[in-house]
C-alpha cells in the first residue's frame, strides 16, 4: 500500500460499508442516544394507560349527557368531563416537564456523525476507490456543537476533500481530546485557556500541487481570491466552526502527498470539571 | 487589485456556463455580510449575478432599479426583519412575494413561526449547503413555469 498512512489505523476498504460501526458505536441513530431513566418511560406509559382509560370514560359520558339530558343529571355528566378534561391538561403538562426535565445523555456523537457522513457520500468513495482509515479515541467527550452543525461542518469538510483527492487515495480520521491550559501555543492561542477541546483530524491525500508548501488559512484575503466553489463550501464550514468557538485549519502539504484539515471544536465539560 | 464584475459582464460570462441559474439575478438579503458574501461568490461560479442587501429597507432600495429572478432571504436582521419585508412588499402589490426563500436560523419566535406557515414561499433553514441553496431556487423557478404553462 502507497497511500502513505500509518498501518496502525483501521482501514476500510471500501469505505463507510455496513461495517463501519466502530466499537465503542452504541447507538443506531447516529448523534444521539438517549438515556432515558426507567421512571420516566414507566411514568409516561401509565400517563398514556390513564389517558385512554379516561378517554372511553368520556365517550361514555357524552353518550348518558345525551340520554339523560331530560331527567336533569345532563349537567353531573358534563362536570365528569370537565374534571376530565383537566385532569388531561395536568397530564399535558407533567409530560411537557418530563420532556424537558429528563437529561438526554449523548455518547460517541462526533465518531457516529464522522460514520453517518461516510456513509451519505459512500457510493461516491467506492466509485473513486477511497481508502478510509479511523483512528478514533475511546470515550472521546462530548462536543457543544449542535449535532445538526457538527453534521454540516463534516460534511462540508468531506466534499472540500474529495474535491482535491485523486483516485484510489486516503482519508484517515482521527480524533483525540485535548485540554489546553498554556496561553504558549501560538497554534491554539485562539482559543479559551483552560479548557477542553476534541480534535478532529482529517489526513488525505491529493492532488500534487506545483508550490512546495502552502498553508491556507481560511478568511484571509488570499484565499479569498479563490473562486472554486469547494473553498466556498469550506469557508461556510469554517463560518460554522468560528460561530461554535472553535478553529478550523487547513494545511496543504507536499510531505508524503498528504495534506490535513484539523477541526478543534469544544467540548463538554463533565461534572468534575464544573467543580 | 481588486476587480469588481458588473452584471453586464456576468451576462456575457454566463453565456458559457450551463448551470440553470446561469444568466439570472439574485438579490441576497442578510445582516451577515460574510454570509452573502459566500453565497455571492458561488452563485458567481454558477454564472449568477446578485445584488446584496444588509436587511430588508436596503433590498426594497435595491429593487426600484434591478429585476431580480429569486430573492434569498433572512428572516431575522437588525433594521428590516425578512417579516417585514414581505409585508411591505404585499402592502405595495408587489410581484415578487413569491419570488423570496426565506432564510431561517437557529431559533424563531412563535410569531415568525406562525407567519411562515401562513405563507407559501419556501425556506432554508440554516445551516444549509450550495446544493441546498441551488435546488430551493430550481424549484421556485420551475414553479413560476408550471404557473405560467
Amino acid at each position: 500500500m502507497t497511500n502513505g498512512f500509518s498501518d496502525s489505523e483501521k482501514e476500510t476498504k471500501p469505505p463507510a460499508s455496513s461495517s463501519t460501526k466502530t466499537p465503542d458505536s452504541q447507538e443506531d441513530v447516529p448523534g444521539t442516544e438517549s438515556n432515558v431513566p426507567p421512571l420516566s418511560s414507566f411514568l409516561v406509559d401509565l400517563i398514556c394507560t390513564v389517558r385512554k382509560s379516561l378517554d372511553e370514560v368520556v365517550n361514555q359520558t357524552q353518550i348518558y349527557e345525551k340520554e339523560y339530558s331530560k331527567n336533569g343529571l345532563g349537567g353531573c355528566f358534563s362536570r365528569i368531563r370537565s374534571d376530565i378534561a383537566k385532569i388531561d391538561f395536568l397530564f399535558d403538562n407533567l409530560l411537557q416537564y418530563n420532556k424537558i426535565a429528563t437529561p438526554i445523555s449523548k455518547k460517541n456523537t462526533v465518531h457516529n456523525l464522522i460514520e453517518s457522513v461516510l456513509k451519505k457520500y459512500q457510493s461516491l468513495l467506492e466509485k473513486r476507490e477511497t481508502l478510509i482509515f479511523r483512528r478514533f479515541e475511546k470515550d472521546l467527550p462530548e462536543v457543544i456543537v449542535p449535532d445538526e452543525q457538527l453534521r454540516y461542518i463534516l460534511e462540508s469538510v468531506l466534499q472540500y476533500v474529495l474535491g482535491l483527492m485523486p483516485s484510489g487515495g486516503g482519508i484517515s480520521f482521527s480524533t483525540k481530546p485535548l485540554v489546553i491550559q498554556e496561553k504558549g501555543d501560538e497554534k491554539k492561542s485562539a482559543l479559551e485557556k483552560n479548557t477542553h477541546w476534541v480534535e478532529i483530524l482529517m489526513i488525505f491525500t491529493r492532488y500534487k500541487s506545483s508550490t512546495e508548501e502552502e498553508k491556507i488559512l481560511l478568511g484571509t484575503q488570499e484565499h479569498q481570491t479563490n473562486q472554486n466553489p469547494s473553498d466556498l463550501i469550506l469557508q461556510l464550514a469554517k463560518k460554522m466552526v468560528d460561530k461554535n468557538r472553535g478553529l478550523m485549519e487547513v494545511e496543504l502539504t507536499e510531505e508524503r502527498n498528504n495534506s490535513s484539515i484539523s477541526l478543534l471544536l469544544p467540548a463538554e465539560k463533565k461534572g468534575s470539571d464544573l467543580l | 487589485m481588486k476587480l469588481e464584475m458588473n452584471e453586464k459582464g456576468f451576462k456575457e460570462m454566463s453565456t458559457v456556463k450551463k448551470s440553470f441559474l446561469s444568466g439570472k439575478k439574485g438579490l441576497l438579503v442578510d445582516d451577515d455580510s460574510q454570509m452573502i458574501d459566500i453565497l455571492s461568490r458561488y452563485f458567481a461560479t454558477e454564472g449568477c449575478y446578485t445584488e446584496k442587501a444588509l436587511d430588508g429597507k436596503l433590498a426594497l432600495e435595491k429593487m426600484n432599479n434591478n429585476r431580480f429572478d429569486f430573492i434569498l432571504c433572512d428572516v431575522n436582521m437588525p433594521g428590516m426583519d425578512g417579516v417585514t419585508f414581505y409585508q411591505q412588499l404585499k402592502g405595495i402589490g408587489s410581484p415578487y412575494l413569491d419570488k423570496i426563500i426565506f432564510i431561517t436560523g437557529d431559533s424563531m419566535d412563535h410569531e415568525i413561526q406562525e407567519f411562515l406557515r401562513s405563507i407559501n414561499n419556501p425556506l432554508l433553514g440554516k445551516p444549509f449547503g450550495f446544493d441546498d441553496v441551488r435546488e430551493a431556487i430550481r424549484r421556485l423557478i420551475d414553479s413560476k413555469v408550471l404557473i405560467r404553462e
